[in-house]
């Protein structure tokens, strides 16, 4: 091969490792001392870039912009984390997503309503534009600035930690909270501390990367995804470990796409699942991550509501009525979205299953979602056109899957879990993409004939009522099996294991037999709700298989309330409903739709469905306390594995 | 008296540190069994080490005359070994009943299935009623075991791992923590149950004249290694005892 | 034309259609001259209007004094730039139609909707269009993978779908008897760009292109194209990149390394851009010839300014494009919105006057009259004469190559035309395409 290929590609590599970097580095920071998984930090980086340019506009000048973007995201930062994050730190992590997710939604589009939604053009410094030949090959002067500048940075705040009295705190609250509040220290102060450390940082990668990738509200989007991998390969919470996973993945991705192009989308999950397995605390990964952490766990047990229920029972009346208005209260639409949003029900439904009683962080339900729609999709056109024996092929396969990926992920919990997850969803979503043959790449499937419910020409599922009456049929049974499901000895199990795995295993019980198969069942859950999904739609993408599905869930899971079953499936419709309306009536529906998230998560801790309660309870006291889960245990190195 | 466990020469290290040196142990069926020893001194490591949740360095482990070394948590706790953890490990969320429900629904043969409801196990909730009452904690069995105070949630544990109706129960330090009072409450209730039920008991216990009064034998273990075992009078009178672990102080 | 306000008239769609059928082709001439009124297009349509009224029986599905339409942009997402054009561009169609006497006096409705650029709200989006708010036709999306889907739903609801999709499929093997493509199929613009580029630039070409329906329709149009042009093409390299990628440098490299002489790369949006900017900073520009099938949008010349000069791109409209009809067209969206419009604007913009002469023609709005009405009009657009093939339901109208040069009349980078070919010439023959209607 060319050796000035080669060359270019290693410094190709090398810029793309230090922006990873310096996004990483703010992820990692932050993490380690509070375990924080901040999805708003994509969303600042964009920002950042957003003021640099603002700047840019107003002084000329890409230096000025250089020093005041960062240090005036270090100020939203700062703000942000004050205003909501540092309120919530005693809650369980999936709370801090949630609430970092409807920020990193707020955000984007507040950037999209101020700078609008083009990309724009943003000048870089005069004096390093063009290329430098550097012996045979020319190579751009900005990047090789680029390297340089990120590694200045992050050097800069690895002597920040290590050689500071600042560091050596921040350090040591990593390690132990109650260390350092022993000394006597307000460690909260220094949360806030780190939290807008991490947004200069965010700030510095946006200016950085201003003048080489395009700037737009979008492009926090994907790099926050591959800053997680970063810095989960690098090991969660270790700066020396995201440093050289950022380089590895910069470089992967660059030689990746010249020596095995047909694997340029899938490299990156393969590389984090292959170090998951085989080094689950991440390359350098020094501790682990507090057990506790990741744990799901609830300040009071609700009950699923039974179906026998009063209210319950109420509900199903009311829908049962729904498609009897049709044409003169509503238009045959609102029956079809009320299909939609029990499709999405019950795919919140097979998440909470594994979320919520067995305390598996999944962020791959697209996974099922997707794998269940293909296969009714290419069922119905090349076999066989029976939702019954369609949606059959789909539960086998998606729980075959579900039960795979559990088998191969089952050492791993919380983070962990989660980002194996993500990246396995990831993998199918890539091969979605490029298997044009059988998928239709990302034109996706088309050409789906309108599915019959058994194949023999008797009932259409085309026909918008009879599919609605359908979907709440299946969505209803699926509740009620789930329901007795958990209730049953298996279910009991399952339910203990997310208190305590290690205390189930210490009862005799193989935890991972009762893992694996919950994770199969919720994995068919999922594929039936694909299998509706498809037909529905007589047609499936890609993006069905996309992270940001597994995300929706998640969110609406825990806007419903998390661990209830019907919680998460209220959670899901509205959810569905709400984005599809709002976006309808207002551009800014994002902004709305983040705004009501961060809400719910700072005042209903447990989900739409404790609203009432918590606003009676905070009336009440007059402040909300949220009454979270202790999370303050000591930790003795020795017991906690 | 028959030997209900056995370690042979077992070692465990962490890297360069010896947590545990050669260790060589026999619990006696029916007895108390107690091990004491420093902060650090490799005591957790040995539980760790029998009930699987550790692979040793090297040497075995047999219980009921068969070798379970290198078997995992749950094999173990299949042969009859229940354990406590030095840090309390109760199922939070649960109610106090649901805690020892689960445990005690492990000997029902329908523990797995998927189709009945849990409660239709009734030996096992009857059990979990009994157990509840046993530990003092039945007229509280449906608050979640989150909401109990320290003590409290100690006593469930016990109450968990005696669901399982073990042979041998191993506790990691049951008392740590507690006032002297509850200290001694709670060791006799476990006594008694032990008596009761005719489990072989296993202690870590801090509190030294306790150790003395109720253990049958003592295991003293020093930077890992076993510089004593005995009844509680072989181990007073040991002088190495009395001078590395003691202080030279008498007992 | 005042006629068309009174009430009386616009209550009874029958008789309306007939007085202004009649009078329609006569006074929307007239008023060409004088006033905006026809908004820069002309109506060329040779037969007589006042047929119109023996067949218009049926309105369709709406009983309202309106006409719905529904468009669906890609707003949010990667084409979200290119999304404002088209908005403004149907929406000043719509304004300017509706002071203009709307369709034969009827007044039309714009409903429009967010795609999110993705398949799957798409389709939905165009459920709540049709079901919801009952529109009588579908326009726009962009997003190719978008658009096939709402070509597929709107067949099965007999709608009328224009979409402002380039990839080949949607009139080609993917065709639809309720579809119909004004804007460029990915084959057009390659027979205007890669015979022009192999006798200008060489015959070593790379490839490199975003790896989607379209990005893909790009880069097999543009080989064949160029190797029927000369069988001594050869491709010496070809690259893929994720659509929405945001670091090109590996594939830039590539072909810094590699002896081609010029690059063709199926980019769009977002993705062009960065491409640009990004070749620029590598000086890819000097070595090799940058030739792209939709640089010459605005959106791409102006954002990535200095980085799209002196590189080559096909036209498929640009704002200084010399026809009385462009000029009068461009001054209407200039007065609106205080700029000039681009290329997804003036789709926007034809597709409702193609739409509205159809109508015309078949004196309603039902779907089966419109189908079968579209492909006998024409229209004189901003970019030439232009109307619907019969096999396809392709329109063609005269495509060319271009260098983007230094500003000129604007801020941003200027094009300069190089070749034009007519639009018989653009298009594969009706016997070679697969789709028969
Ligand atoms: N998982 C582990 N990794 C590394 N060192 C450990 C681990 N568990 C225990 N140790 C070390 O082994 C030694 C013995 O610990 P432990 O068995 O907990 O002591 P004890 O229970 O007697 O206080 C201590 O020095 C402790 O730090
Ligand atoms: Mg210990």
């Amino acid at each position: 091969m060319d050796v000035n290929l080669l060359v270019l590609q290693l410094l190709n590599g090398l810029a793309l490792g230090v922006l990873y970097l310096l996004i990483a580095s703010g992820l990692s920071v932050i993490f380690g001392m509070t375990d924080i998984i901040n999805f708003a930090h994509g969303a600042l980086y964009m920002l950042g870039a957003y003021v640099g340019l603002s700047v840019i506009d107003a002084t000329g000048s890409f230096w000025l912009a250089l020093l005041l973007a960062p240090l005036s995201i270090g100020v939203v930062g700062v703000f942000l984390e004050r205003t909501t994050l540092h309120r919530i730190y005693d809650r369980d992590p999936l709370y801090h997503i949630i609430l970092t997710f409807g920020l990193t939604l707020m955000l984007s589009d507040a950037v999209e309503f101020i700078w609008g939604k083009s990309p724009q053009q943003f000048p870089g410094p005069d004096a390093i534009t063009g290329a430098v030949a550097l012996g045979p090959i020319f190579y751009p002067k900005y990047k090789l600035f680029l390297i340089v500048a990120g590694i200045a940075v992050a050097g800069g705040v690895w002597l920040l930690f290590e050689k500071t009295n600042f560091g050596l705190i921040v350090r040591g609250g990593a390690q132990s909270r109650q260390t350092v509040r022993i000394m006597g220290i307000n460690i909260s102060n220094y949360f806030t501390l780190v939290f807008g450390l991490a947004a200069v940082l965010a700030g510095v990668a946006g200016v950085l990367a201003g003048p080489f990738l395009n700037v737009t509200p979008t492009m926090g989007d994907q790099i926050i995804i591959t800053a997680f991998i970063v810095v989960v390969v690098g090991g969660l919470g270790s700066f020396r470990g995201s440093v050289v996973a950022a380089l590895l993945i910069g470089l992967v991705q660059s030689l990746g796409t010249v020596f095995v192009p047909q694997l340029t989308g899938f490299l990156v999950y393969l590389l984090m699942i292959l170090v998951l397995l085989v080094r689950p605390q991440g390359l350098l990964g020094e501790y682990e991550v507090r057990s506790d952490s990741t744990k799901v766990t609830f300040s009071e047990i609700i009950e699923p509501v039974s179906i026998t229920d009063k209210r319950a029972l109420g509900l199903l009346g009311v829908l049962a009525l729904v498609p009897l208005g049709m044409g003169s209260l509503y238009s045959p639409y609102f029956v079809g979205l009320l299909s939609l949003m029990f499709i999405w029900a019950l795919l919140a439904l097979s998440l909470d299953m594994v979320m919520g009683y067995m305390g598996l962080l999944s962020f791959g339900h697209a996974a099922f979602f997707g794998i269940g729609a293909y296969a009714t999709g290419l069922f119905t056109m090349h076999v066989f056109n029976s939702f019954v024996a369609a949606a059959a092929v789909a539960i086998v396969v998606a729980a075959g899957v579900a039960w795979i990926i559990g088998a191969l992920s089952i050492r791993l919990t919380g983070v962990y879990f989660a980002m194996i997850t993500l990246a396995f969803a990831q993998m199918f979503h890539q091969l979605a993409l490029t298997w044009n043959d059988v998928t239709g790449g990302s034109d996706g499937l088309t050409g789906m004939p309108t599915v019959d419910l058994f194949g023999a020409g008797l009932v259409s599922l085309g026909d918008t009522a009879t599919f609605y009456y359908f979907a709440l049929f299946v969505t209803v049974a699926a509740y009620v099996v789930t329901v007795k499901l958990l209730d049953s000895p298996f279910g009991r199990v399952v339910t203990a294991i997310r208190e305590s795995e290690r205390r189930v295993s210490f009862l005799g019980y193989d935890t991972n037999v009762y893992k694996r198969r919950a994770f199969a069942l919720s994995g068919a859950i999922g594929g039936l709700a694909g299998a509706l999904l498809a037909t529905y739609q007589t047609f499936v993408s890609a993006g069905t298989l996309h992270w940001v599905v597994s995300g929706d869930v998640v969110i609406a899971m825990m806007f419903g309330g998390i661990g209830t079953l019907f919680g998460p499936m209220f959670g899901a419709g509205l959810f569905i409903g709400l984005q599809e309306i709002l976006s309808s009536y207002t551009d800014q529906w994002r902004f709305v739709l983040g705004l009501l998230l961060v809400l719910t998560v700072m005042v209903a801790p447990r989900g739409l469905i404790t609203v009432y309660s918590s606003v009676r309870d905070a009336v009440r006291l007059r402040m909300g306390s949220g009454g979270g889960p202790q999370r303050d245990a000591a930790t003795d190195g020795g017991e906690n594995r | 008296m028959s030997t209900i466990l056995e370690t042979e020469n077992l070692t465990k290290r962490f890297g360069s540190l010896t947590a545990n040196g050669d260790v060589n142990l026999t619990v006696e069926s029916g007895t108390t069994h107690s091990v004491i020893g420093p902060n650090g001194a490799g005591k957790s490591t040995l539980f760790n080490l029998i009930t699987g949740l550790l692979e040793p360095t090297s040497g075995s482990i047999r219980f009921n005359g068969e070798d379970i070394t290198g078997e995992s948590p749950h094999e173990v706790a299949r042969r009859g070994l229940a354990r406590s953890f030095q840090i309390t490990d109760v199922f939070d969320g649960l109610t106090a009943f649901e805690n020892v429900r689960v445990a005690a629904q492990f000997a029902d043969d329908r523990r797995s299935s998927m189709w009945r409801s849990a409660d239709s196990l009734t030996d096992a909730g009857g059990r979990a009623t009994e157990i509840l009452e046993d530990v003092g904690l039945a007229d509280r069995s449906h608050q979640r075991a989150a909401e109990f105070a320290y003590g409290d949630r100690r006593k469930l544990e016990i109450g968990i791992t005696m669901a399982t109706e073990p042979d041998l129960l191993m506790l990691d330090e049951p008392t740590a923590g507690m006032g002297r009072e509850d200290t001694i409450s709670t060791v006799q209730l476990v006594q008694r149950l032990a008596d009761e039920r005719g489990f072989t008991l296993m202690l870590i216990e801090h509190d030294i004249e306790i150790v003395m009064s109720i253990s049958d034998t003592i295991t003293v273990l020093q930077r890992g290694e076993v510089i004593a075992e005995g009844t509680p009078d072989e181990v007073r009178a040991d002088e190495e005892v009395q001078r590395a672990y003691l202080g030279g102080a008498q007992l | 034309m005042a006629d068309n306000d009174s009430p009386a008239y616009a209550s009874d769609r029958r008789t309306l259609l007939r007085t202004i059928g009649a009078a329609g082709a006569v006074g929307l001439a007239g008023c060409a001259g004088d006033d905006a009124s026809s908004g820069g297009t002309t109506e060329t349509s040779g037969e007589s209007s006042g047929e119109t009224s023996t067949s218009g029986g049926t309105t369709g599905s709406s009983s309202s004094e309106t006409v719905k339409v529904g468009w669906l942009y890609p707003s949010t997402g990667p084409y979200g730039g290119l999304a404002t054009y088209q908005e403004q561009g149907a929406k000043l169609a719509i304004k300017r139609i509706n002071e203009n006497g709307g369709i034969d006096g009827t007044q039309i409705e714009g409903f429009h909707e967010d795609t999110q650029a993705d398949p799957q709200t798409g389709t939905q989006k165009a459920r709540k269009l049709v079901q919801q708010d009952g529109v009588d036709a579908l326009f726009g999306c962009i997003s190719s993978s978008v658009g096939s889907a709402v070509a597929g739903y709107a067949a099965e609801e007999n709608v009328p779908f224009y979409p402002d999709v380039a990839a080949d499929g949607l009139t080609m093997e993917n065709c639809q008897r309720t579809t119909f493509r004004y804007e460029t199929r990915a084959s057009q613009t390659a027979a205007a760009g890669a015979p022009w580029a192999v006798d200008n630039f060489g015959t070593k070409v790379w490839i490199h292109n975003a790896d989607y329906l379209w990005g893909n329709s790009v880069a097999s149009a543009w080989e064949k194209t160029a190797k029927d042009h000369n069988s001594s093409v050869e491709v010496v390299g070809s690259t893929t990149s994720e659509l929405g990628a945001t670091d090109f440098s590996s594939y830039i490299s590539q072909i810094m390394s590699s002896d081609a002489e010029w690059v063709v790369t199926g980019l769009n949006g977002g993705d062009a851009v960065n491409f640009l900017k990004q070749s620029n900073s590598y000086g890819l520009k000097s070595e090799k010839t940058l030739v792209s099938p939709v640089n010459s949008f605005q959106f791409i010349r102006k954002a990535a300014g200095e980085a799209a000069q002196n590189t080559y791109s096909a036209i498929r409209y640009y704002e200084g494009f010399e026809s009385d009809a462009n000029s009068e067209f461009v001054q209407a969206f200039t007065d609106e919105y205080a700029s000039a419009p681009d290329n997804f604007s003036h789709v926007s913009w034809v597709y409702m006057y193609l739409y509205k002469r159809a109508a015309e023609k078949a004196g309603s709005f039902a779907t089966d009259d419109i189908v079968e009405a579209q492909t006998a009009v024409s229209l004189d657009g901003p970019m030439g004469t232009t109307s619907y093939r019969e096999c396809d339901h392709q329109a063609a109208r005269p495509y060319s190559m271009g260098e983007i040069v230094a500003p000129g009349d604007y801020d941003w980078p200027d094009i300069e035309v190089m070749t034009t070919i007519e639009a018989d010439e653009a298009t594969v023959p009706c016997s070679s395409v697969s789709c028969q209607l």
